[in-house]
């Protein structure tokens, strides 16, 4: 009650215990209740430690905490009380035998430094998070892991490379919202847009590494991160912040204010944002993007809560896209081909527009003192849109005999078109003048210039109208527009207290609309929904079909013209269901904590087809075959507490995953086929970590090894060398099916941080792993050039060759540096300023490689036969993985606070990539050389190959400033 | 206190709303004007018609070429051809007028698409500086130089060409395929009254898209009117490259060009809507007799064996007549593997109309009944089909004055660049009688229509 008024300042004050200890039961034990110093409330989620034993306990949700579980040593003993965002408090007592000790009250100071700091990370690494180039990044849940030097590091300085924690792509890891998982079902990545610009209320999170327990759900082998967002979790009070920067928006304000509990037991909370720019570092990415929030709970009585919880996040983003190192060494990295000005404003032609708004119920019910039942419904509905130009406009024109045939259609306009590059020019081994004059033009216009021509786009437009034809060019805006209802129930339980019983059980229903849109006639009047590349004549050849069905988009309804918001060229839907059931049991003692669980889910999918597609006149309307997956996995895991400085760790699991709907369909957009030889996805994974902690050193090294079998994955391009097709006949616009692909991520990871003095921390991280294919995956493509009257087509309308392997065994999966290590130190300033520096290295990055290329295809010739010349050597040597150079990226982070009555005023500011150094974050192999004559004719070029491997650049130079105000 | 703080808050979220208003242009553009304003040609630009540069092309020495250096000639034109269909391709065809023209001529640019900028009766000027001129694949060209030929201009070149406002409606000229000649190339014309070949009309050709069209789809047009006939030309990437041949006769609007090999001309369209032969055909009507035909009894057999030169063969009673030229083409005795056979062809001829008969000795047919004329027949290097068979009970000593009656025999127009190998086809010759005599009828012209025929084991049989 004393310490309650005393007010602490920052470090490491002791205080001998003078007060009372009270009251004795047949037990010993240490409690009391942990407060906010500055509003009192109580303080959930404080962990609160017995230093030098292994004694952790968290705070429940009204600040109480009991070590009654355990038997806790006697004597003198410091108890440490931490939680993010507050000062650090160790508080001395003395715990006698049998006796139970009330600490009663303890408050902690809100540290306005590591608020500082905890703001800058947050809106840092959501700012990487929005990175388009960088969605595959799975930081995500690591926005507040501060507490891990490693996923600290991992967060905040290596989340600018693609890097990966553990090789795995996002959809290994879980996002929830109160709960509720958010992951799309389409492709099992979290849709971190639908909740962007949320910062302030996203503070509450818990992130579970990888599968060790997790009270909600039985989690993804990445991670599984939960957001609360409910009312009544947020401290009293209101943020105004403003943020500048150049990388993906230029400035972002936000306010947001909660009430904290409220006489009558409600609470709320409101947030509003912006974030804008007209283009961040990549040129003409713009960025529009608002953000609303609002949750309302009341607790209806001592075992009820309610909470509603709505977040709408409207986001525009002009993108940008992978270029070759020619064009790079033309335009440099900022480059974007992908705009160009109308109106005297940048406009860029690939939008990324999301609106999907989540409404979602939730339900807190304590059954008893033990037991606690949480249950929620969400509903989601919205739209996801990328537009890209579409030029393949035509008309209508009546031919002789009442045929038809539709005239028009333009090329491609991107400036970056290969026969605007100085390469084509020179593409030719003995080159004249005009070769070399006409490569100078082009360099110099693509110098001069580059970027698209909007004007000669609405031209075409309005020629074509004058003349009574259709847009040649247009804006498709591909649409999937989801619909998904979500139910769960989550219970919890501490049958006793050593054991806790957590289970779950979901419903997900899922009605998804894919299709593309007429978003814009640019200038004209109407478009001709058919395929201009329908009249290419190998098809109507070999199949006998006339062009004019095979060009029907719909041949429901043929020869439509469709206007601005029509739906044209696709048209499907798939309903998904997924049932699922988890459970869970945890045991907490003295020398080791182990938990096993277990979940087993049940997933269907179907298509149905709003489209007759004229390639595809039997197999496109209506329903498909309904799929239908079960899939269960168990882990289990084990702390062992050698002392209270040293841990060993363990937690293993095996697991199935459904396909996701991307992977199940060959080629959706056209038809109902299911992929040949779709398997669930099997997983193993095993990690041990050794930590050690101590008052000023902390550590962590883990080594990991996860096993998939039977992945799949879905890649669409053209390509020209298809063997077998006949000369000059080998060229298709192809959907790639691998399927059976077994991948080995294994590896280490290691964070150390070291307090060298109260002001100074250094600190260390890495990750060294490698994570390759093990084996030589199936491969076929599907094509609507394709027909299975063609001898190398077989009856499903797929062409194999060979073997049918691809022999991507020892590659390296692409997705960011295999290596990644820091060095960085801290300076915080008692004064309420604070610097950070750190030096990143990183290296072994590898490019995605083509599949196509690896398999027989690639030795064969277009009449099926092995190519005549073929050298092995060679084929190596091309074949050979493309690995990127290493690089060092630092990057300087530093804030000032101050308190200026009960208001807090900062700013935090950081510098990344302060040498501007160049990097390269990932690239593919074009798949459209396929074999290994054009392969071999067009990367020996003295002048650069036509068709070189596309990369993406990492940001240069960039800044973020962030100042707030809170209250 | 708390009002305070929710003033506050209510204050900050107004600032917000100001600040969701400051707007990120992304939307809403403006639409371009696209109207086309009439270019400030830069000073001292000297207008000149395309008969000049035509002019400047004819002075010089055949095969060479002239290259506009330090000029301020801007050459105005008429845009005649598009893109659109798939046609042409990095190419505009210019005339020099919209109705009545008198000089046409190409411009060859690294430009695709055009018809998004230079839609048909668009009037341009062109500023000749730095553009090469000269004859290539047979008609005048606008380019840079390559060897003989004029090369593509690189694609900046199209900052050469200016357009104007006007845009006129292109009147096409009436033209006859027998007024074919270099100074009507690269004009828009109307051929009245043509039709496709019956043979591959009747073999469902397509424009382009069989399995021996390379480049260029080369089908045969001929004139109802005349024996005259030309080559209709369409890219294998033309959007209506896939449609059958018109079965009927009509017009045709289109360039008039030459192929490739810049030898013969051809007629390519803009469009298939430019086609319109919705008329009846103009076939010549065929003899056709009815009941059964041909027999083991041979009235007649020749299979040119044991001759040594073609004298001879005409020492036999055949007759060999060009009835234009008596010096002119003639049918020749061929020779292969050992293998006589009587043979024609035009190619490389000069002559510009080429007709020739091979008419078989008299054979009476009053003691047969069920007659069939049968033949070898080879077709190489076929450019039309420009053989008819024919026959007479009345033959007056001159092929010319003689009522012919020709025979229903579909003679192939293929192969274009290669030997056909020989054929057999039959005719029903049952319903006549009498003294008869049956002719081969070659109807050629060089450089055009200059298939080569071989004919071997001609033979009457019946019962």
């Amino acid at each position: 009650m004393l310490i309650n008024i005393l007010k602490m300042k920052k470090g490491f004050i002791l205080f001998a215990l003078l007060l009372f200890s009270a009251v004795s039961f047949s037990q010993t034990n240490v409690v009391g209740n942990v407060v906010d110093a500055t509003t009192n409330e109580s303080l959930p989620d404080v962990e609160v430690t017995i230093e030098d034993s292994n004694l952790t306990v968290m705070t429940s949700a009204s600040g109480e905490f009991n070590f009654g579980a355990f038997e806790i040593p006697l004597g003198e003993q410091i108890v440490t009380f931490t939680k993010e965002g507050y000062i650090l408090r160790r508080y001395p007592v003395i715990i006698n035998e049998n006796q139970t000790l009330n600490l009663d009250v303890i408050s902690l100071e809100v540290d306005i430094n590591e608020e500082n700091f905890q703001i800058g990370t947050i809106s840092l690494s959501s700012n990487e998070l929005d990175n388009e180039e960088n969605s595959a990044s799975n930081l995500s849940g690591l926005l507040q892991a501060s507490k891990d030097t490693y996923l600290n590091a991992a967060a905040f300085d290596f989340s600018a490379t693609f890097f990966r924690p553990r090789g795995l792509d996002n959809e290994y890891g879980k996002v929830l919202i109160n709960g509720i998982e958010m992951n799309k079902q389409f492709d099992g990545r979290p849709q971190w847009s639908s909740w962007g610009g949320l910062n302030d209320i996203q503070r509450n999170q818990v992130f579970t590494m990888g599968l060790e327990a997790n009270e909600y759900t039985f989690g993804g082998i990445g991670g599984t991160t939960n957001m609360i967002m409910r009312a009544s979790q947020y401290r009293k009070g209101g943020r105004v912040s403003y943020a500048s920067s150049n990388r993906s928006y230029q400035g972002r304000v936000m306010a947001s204010y909660s009430s904290g509990k409220l006489e009558g037991g409600w609470a709320y909370t409101f947030l509003a944002s912006r974030r804008f720019g007209e283009e961040g570092f990549k040129d003409g990415t713009l960025y529009d993007a608002n953000s609303f929030f609002a949750s309302v709970e009341k607790q209806i009585n001592e075992n009820h809560s309610l909470n509603f919880t709505a977040f709408y996040t409207p986001n525009r983003r002009g993108k940008s896209t992978a270029i070759t190192q020619e064009v790079r060494d033309l335009k440099g990295i900022e480059y974007n081909p992908l705009w160009g000005y109308q109106d005297g404003d940048k406009r860029n032609s690939r939008i990324k527009e999301i609106e999907e708004p989540v409404f979602m119920l939730n339900h807190f019910w304590d059954l008893s003192e033990k037991t606690k039942l949480n249950t929620n419904v969400a509903f989601q509905t919205g739209k996801i849109g990328n537009t890209r130009i579409d030029n393949g406009g035509t008309r209508l024109v009546n031919g002789p005999d009442g045929q038809i045939a539709y005239e028009g259609g333009a090329n491609n306009p991107t400036p970056e078109y290969y026969q605007n590059l100085p390469s084509y020019h020179l593409r030719f081994p003995d080159l004249n003048a005009n070769n070399y004059q006409a490569a100078f033009l082009a360099q110099q216009e693509f110098l001069r210039d580059g970027q698209l021509n909007w004007d000669e786009i609405y031209e075409a437009n309005a020629i074509a109208n004058r003349t009574g034809g259709n847009s040649v060019y247009v804006i498709q805006e591909d649409r999937q527009d989801d619909t998904q209802f979500t139910a769960n129930t989550i219970i919890t339980s501490d049958i006793n207290n050593n054991i806790t019983l957590n289970g779950s059980l979901n419903f997900r229903n899922l009605k998804s609309e894919n299709f593309a849109e007429v978003k814009d006639l640019l200038g004209g009047s109407g478009y001709l929904d058919v395929d201009f590349f329908a009249e290419e004549a190998q098809n109507i050849e070999a199949g006998g079909d006339e062009v004019n069905d095979i060009a029907q988009s719909d041949a429901n309804n043929p020869n439509r013209i469709v206007k601005e918001g029509d739906r044209y060229k696709y048209n499907y839907e798939v309903d998904a269901n997924i049932v699922t059931a988890f459970a869970q049991a945890q045991f907490k003692y003295n020398k080791v904590d182990f938990f096993i669980g277990g979940n087993v889910s049940n997933t269907t999918y179907q298509r149905n087809g709003l489209f007759r597609n004229g390639y595809y006149l039997d197999n496109s309307f209506g329903k498909s075959e309904k799929l239908d997956f079960t899939n269960y996995g168990v882990k289990g895991g084990a702390t062992y507490k050698l002392s209270g400085r040293h841990l060993l760790n363990v937690n293993g699991a095996y697991l199935t995953n459904a396909p996701t709907i991307r992977n199940s369909f060959s080629n959706a957009r056209q038809n109902n086929n299911v992929v040949t030889g779709l398997e669930s996805e099997k997983v193993q994974s095993v990690d041990l970590s050794y930590i050690f902690r101590s008052p000023k050193i902390k550590a962590r090294l883990t080594g990991f090894y996860t096993g998939f079998q039977d992945g799949t994955d879905i890649g669409f391009y053209f390509t020209q060398d298809l063997s077998g097709f006949g000369i000059d006949e080998g060229d298709a616009f192809v959907q790639e099916v691998v399927t059976g692909i077994d991948r080995r991520n294994v590896g280490a990871e290691f964070g150390i941080e070291a307090q060298i003095t109260p002001t100074i921390k250094l600190k260390a991280a890495g990750s060294y792993g490698q994570y390759v294919y093990t084996n030589n995956p199936d491969i076929y493509l599907t094509s609507d050039d394709f027909n299975p009257a063609m001898s190398q087509i077989n009856e499903r309308g797929e062409a194999v060759f060979g073997n049918g392997k691809t022999n991507l065994k020892d590659y390296h999966v692409a997705g960011g540096p295999e290596k990644a290590f820091q060095l960085g130190f801290e300076y915080r300033d008692p004064n309420y300023w604070w610097i950070g520096v750190t030096s990143n290295y990183f290296s072994n990055a590898y490019i995605d490689v083509s599949a196509i290329n690896r398999s027989a295809n690639f030795a064969l010739d277009y009449d099926g036969l092995p190519i005549n010349d073929y050298s092995e050597d060679r084929a190596q040597e091309l074949l050979k993985q493309e690995e990127f150079d290493d690089y060092m990226l630092f990057n300087v982070v530093g804030g000032k606070s101050w308190k200026i009555d009960d208001y807090f005023v900062g700013f935090f500011a950081t510098i990344n990539n302060v040498f501007d150094q160049e990097y390269k974050t990932g690239g593919f192999e074009q798949s459209r050389n396929s074999n290994y004559r054009n392969l071999n004719e067009d990367q020996s070029r003295e002048n650069g190959a036509i068709f070189d491997n596309r990369y993406f650049f990492g940001y240069g130079t960039t800044y973020y400033l962030n100042l707030y105000i809170r209250f | 206190m708390k009002a305070i703080q929710l003033n506050k808050v209510f204050f900050l979220l107004l600032v917000i709303v100001g600040f969701t208003t400051s707007c990120v242009q992304d939307d809403d553009y403006d639409l371009p004007d696209t109207s086309i304003v009439d270019p400030q040609l830069p000073e001292g630009a000297n207008i000149v018609s395309i008969s000049s540069v035509l002019g400047v092309a004819g002075q010089q020495d055949e095969g060479e070429q002239f290259t506009f250096n330090e000029t301020n000639d801007f050459m105005e034109g008429y845009v005649i051809s598009t893109d659109e269909g798939g046609n042409f391709f990095r190419e505009i065809i210019l005339q020099d007028k919209a109705e009545n023209p008198e000089a046409g001529i190409k411009i060859s640019l690294f430009v695709n698409p055009l018809f998004t900028k230079y839609e048909v009766g668009r009037k341009i000027y062109v500023s000749l500086d730095g553009f090469t001129v000269g004859t290539s694949n047979g008609v005048v060209t606008l380019g840079i130089p390559d060897g003989n030929f004029i090369d593509e201009a690189p694609a900046q070149f199209e900052s050469k060409i200016y357009r104007t406002s006007e845009i006129k409606e292109i009147v096409p000229l009436p033209l006859s395929i027998n007024d074919f000649s270099e100074e009507y190339e690269n004009l828009f014309v109307r051929l009245e009254n043509v039709q496709f070949l019956k043979a591959d009309v009747d073999n469902n050709l397509t424009f382009a898209s069989e399995s021996f069209d390379a480049f260029d789809g080369e089908r045969t047009i001929e004139s109802c009117e005349s024996s005259a006939s030309t080559i209709f030309s369409t890219s294998t990437f033309a959007d209506f490259s896939n449609l059958t041949l018109p079965t009927g006769s009509g017009s045709i609007e289109g360039v008039l060009s030459r192929t490739f090999e810049g030898d013969v001309f051809i007629i390519a369209v803009n469009s298939i809507a430019d086609v319109d032969m919705e008329g009846e055909r103009c076939d010549p009507e065929v003899f056709n007799c009815e009941g059964p035909s041909g027999g083991a009894n041979i009235i007649f057999e020749e299979d040119f064996e044991g001759y040594s030169n073609f004298s001879q063969v005409e020492a036999a009673g055949w007759e060999n007549i060009n009835v234009v030229d008596p010096a002119g083409t003639k049918w020749v005795l061929g020779n292969f593997n050992n293998d006589n056979y009587a043979q024609i062809s035009g190619f490389q001829s000069g002559e510009s109309d080429i007709q020739t008969y091979l008419i078989s000795p008299t054979i009476n047919l009053d003691n047969s009944i069920e007659e069939q004329l049968k033949f070898d027949l080879e077709v190489a290097y076929a450019n039309g089909v420009i053989l008819d068979v024919l026959i007479t009970d009345n033959y007056t000593g001159d092929p010319t004055t003689t009522e012919w009656n020709q025979l229903d025999v579909a003679i192939p127009n293929t192969p274009s660049n290669s030997f056909g190998g020989f054929n057999t086809y039959t005719a029903n010759i049952s319903c006549i009688e009498g003294d008869v005599r049956v002719a081969f009828f070659y109807e050629g012209t060089d450089p055009g229509a200059t298939t080569r025929y071989h004919i071997n084991n001609f033979q009457i049989n019946g019962n």
